[in-house]
Order: structure tokens, then C-alpha cells, then sequence
């Protein structure tokens, strides 16, 4: 009777471990819809001005989505709550201190401005105010950070402008030929590409040689 | 002979009187364009064409105060189109649904203001490839506004005048302009800090009141 006990006790621990650990609801599928946000924002022109705007520069892991935030509008003509302002955070590992007052080995929250969002029908949508794809767990991130105090969280310089992924050799080469395209960069759209070329080539210049 | 020569001035003086050639005349095609191919849908309570209204929001108005009103800076002499902004509802007892909210959001550091379009089911409009104001369904706008002041700073100090230049850029896009591609070109739909005597106006230029014009004509 005891050994039956001892194992039901270890199932159910399993099972408990097993269903913190991934919480499918904030996972991205491949072929969600993407729903783009334009937004007025600062540009910079150069990678200097990036640096003096960013209080602090990492490399960086994203290691768990913490969740989204989601600001509505109820609305009567449509007598539902409209999708608006929005945002995901991930608690993020630093693996390497450029700048700033952080050290190795410490987690920051970082924000980014997109989430999903259920439609009527059931249908989900990605919802990104950000111009770059959503960052990806595990994966190594060069971060131009600010602090924001009303999110509780850092947020990348001017959303694309300080947010890239480490590159390959392929990419570099490319970057330095000057043939990048939207999709090397994780970019959504044109607009941003135009913006963020001159930088990027000064980032890959900088960090990434 | 001399009556043929009566008639056929008459005949063309009628034809002067009822079709009067300024009436077949178009608007010059702006000399740089960045304006959408979208329209609102035909059944939008509220649209340019017929006087846009807006509501500000408590957040909005309880950060920044009766600035809202710079949106009446599209209002033009038009030649060609009807665009105009009939109503900004600053101080409102009730919330009218069919107007466009302003309001004020804790957006992150470097995001100044957004524009949120929607359709007649209220579906965000605008994927990956498209931008908004190519959509053809558009229904509701509205625009967030970042509630943090220190965003519209200009070298430290808070900027009445780049608040209102957001604001005039934002409006902008709900009458479906896009961004200028190319810096050479005086106009508020830049996304730079407005600029004294550089092309990043804070106030309508001749430039935005072409693409206005040439994208309504006819609509």
C-alpha cells in the first residue's frame, strides 16, 4: 500500500513539474498572423548616439517569457474590448557587460512590445508594436538597454534600433557588403531596414569583428 | 454661312458655360508622395471626408492638458477635397463610441505616440506586409499618446511645441499619410523632434497639404 502511495506521490510530482515548465499559452506557432503596430518613435542616426542613449549594453539570453500585458478599449459600437498597447516580458540572462551597473550572471526583465491576442473566432494573432520578430528563448542578443520605470523593466533603445541578434559569418558578410535584407535582421518591414542599416554595419563593426 | 458661324459660337459658349474646364482639373501630383491607397469603409460613423471627431481621454488630458486641439491644423482651404477635423472633445461628460480616442498610455522609452486602425468587426488592421493605410476597410482609429512628459523633451526641457507636432503626426496618419521615404522634404509626417528651419516641421507643410489633397480628390 505504501509503494502504491510513494508512486502516485512521484506522478503527480512529475506531472506537477512537467506542466510549470512550459506554459504553451505564451508560445509563438510558426504561422500565426502577424499584426504590425507602426509607432512615432526616436531614431538615431549613428551607433554613438545609440550608446549614449543605452544604460546599459549586454549580450544577452532570453530564459523565460514572464507573460504579456495587454491594454483594451471597451467599445460600445462594437460592444466589445478593442486590442491596443501592449507588451511581453522574459526574464533575460546577461552572458557579457559592455556598459552599466549589471554584472554576468544577472537576470533583467526585458520588455518587448508585442503579445497575442484571441480573436472572436478563436483565432489567434500576434499583436507586435515592435518591429523586430520576437525575441527567441535561448538565443544570444546584443541589447542597447534603457530601464523604464512604469514596466518595471529594460527595454531595447528605439525598439530595432538595439536589439540584435549575434551573427554568423554569412551575416557579417553580408552586413559589410551592404546587401542585408529584413528578414537576415528579423525585421518586419522596410522602413526599419532603412533605419537601422547605417548602425547595424557601425554594431558589426564594433562587436562583432 | 454667317448663321453657321452664330451657331457654332453659341453652341461653344454653351458648352464653355455648362462643362467649365476647371471642373475636369486634378490636383498636381505632390511632388514627393506618402500618402496610403487606402479609404474608409463606406458605413465608418466617422471619416475625413466627413469630419473627424475625437475624444481625448482623462489620461491625456490629465498629463498634458487642452494641447489636443493642434489636430485643427489640418484644416486646410482645400482645394480639391472636404478632409477636415470637425470635433476634438477635450473636457467630455460622456464618451460618444463612434468618436476616435486620444489617450494617454505608459508606452516604453523612445515610443512616442501610436495609431491603432480597425475594421467594421473591430479586428486590428495591418500584417507584416501592409501597412495600414492601404487598407481599403478601415472603420476606428485611435491614438496612444506615451503619458510619460520626459518623451517629448527637447535637450532636457519639456516641448509644448513637440507634443503638439506628435500630435498633428499622428492625425496625420489617421487621414492616411504615411511617413516621407526621403528627409528631403519639409513636412510633420517625419519622425524626427521637430527642428526650427529644417524639414522636420511641427506644423502642416505645403508638402502635406499636396499628398491631402491628391489622395482625396475624388473620394
Amino acid at each position: 500500500m505504501k509503494r502504491y502511495a510513494l508512486v502516485l506521490i512521484c506522478l503527480s510530482l512529475i506531472l506537477t513539474i512537467v506542466s510549470c515548465s512550459k506554459d504553451s499559452s505564451l508560445d509563438i506557432p510558426s504561422d500565426i498572423e502577424v499584426v504590425t503596430i507602426a509607432s512615432h518613435r526616436r531614431l538615431f542616426s549613428n551607433l554613438q548616439e545609440v550608446e549614449e542613449e543605452a544604460e546599459i549594453i549586454v549580450e544577452a539570453v532570453p530564459k523565460k517569457n514572464l507573460g504579456q500585458t495587454v491594454k483594451t478599449e471597451y467599445n460600445e459600437l462594437f460592444e466589445k474590448e478593442l486590442a491596443g498597447y501592449g507588451y511581453t516580458v522574459w526574464e533575460t540572462e546577461i552572458a557579457k557587460v559592455y556598459k552599466g551597473d549589471v554584472k554576468e550572471g544577472d537576470k533583467i526583465n526585458l520588455l518587448q512590445s508585442y503579445y497575442i491576442w484571441e480573436e472572436d473566432d478563436g483565432k489567434k494573432r500576434l499583436i507586435s508594436h515592435s518591429s523586430h520578430k520576437p525575441i527567441e528563448k535561448n538565443k544570444k542578443y546584443l541589447l542597447f538597454l534603457v530601464y523604464s520605470e512604469a514596466h518595471e523593466a529594460h527595454c531595447a533603445v528605439s525598439d530595432y534600433q538595439g536589439l540584435f541578434s549575434i551573427p554568423n559569418a554569412e551575416l557579417k558578410e553580408r552586413a559589410e557588403k551592404g546587401t542585408l535584407t529584413k528578414s537576415d535582421l528579423e525585421l518586419y518591414n522596410d522602413e526599419a531596414l532603412r533605419n537601422v542599416k547605417p548602425i547595424y554595419t557601425e554594431v558589426v563593426e564594433k562587436y562583432f569583428k | 454661312m454667317r448663321d453657321y458661324r452664330k451657331i457654332f459660337t453659341a453652341l461653344l459658349s454653351l458648352i464653355l458655360i455648362l462643362f467649365p474646364i476647371s471642373t475636369y482639373a486634378a490636383p498636381a501630383a505632390p511632388t514627393v508622395s506618402y500618402y496610403g491607397a487606402g479609404n474608409y469603409s463606406s458605413t465608418a460613423p466617422v471619416k475625413p471626408t466627413t469630419g473627424l471627431k475625437f475624444h481625448v481621454g482623462y489620461n491625456a488630458i490629465n498629463t498634458y492638458g487642452s494641447v489636443f486641439t493642434a489636430a485643427f491644423d489640418w484644416n486646410k482651404n482645400y482645394s480639391y477635397c472636404d478632409v477636415h477635423i470637425s470635433t476634438i472633445n477635450q473636457w467630455p461628460a460622456t464618451k460618444r463610441p463612434e468618436y476616435f480616442l486620444i489617450e494617454g498610455y505608459a508606452l516604453e522609452p523612445n515610443r512616442k505616440a501610436t495609431v491603432y486602425y480597425y475594421n467594421a468587426q473591430g479586428t486590428l488592421l495591418n500584417d507584416s506586409m501592409q501597412y495600414p493605410m492601404d487598407y481599403s476597410s478601415i472603420y476606428r482609429c485611435s491614438i496612444a499618446i506615451n503619458k510619460n512628459r520626459n518623451e517629448f523633451n527637447i535637450n532636457g526641457v519639456f516641448s509644448t511645441k513637440y507634443l503638439k507636432k506628435v500630435i498633428r503626426h499622428e492625425v496625420g496618419h489617421v487621414l492616411l499619410l504615411k511617413h516621407p521615404s526621403t528627409p528631403y522634404v519639409a513636412s510633420v509626417m517625419h519622425q524626427n523632434p521637430p527642428r526650427d528651419n529644417t524639414q522636420y516641421s511641427d506644423v502642416v507643410t505645403s508638402t502635406d497639404i499636396g499628398n491631402i489633397e491628391y489622395l482625396w480628390y475624388n473620394k
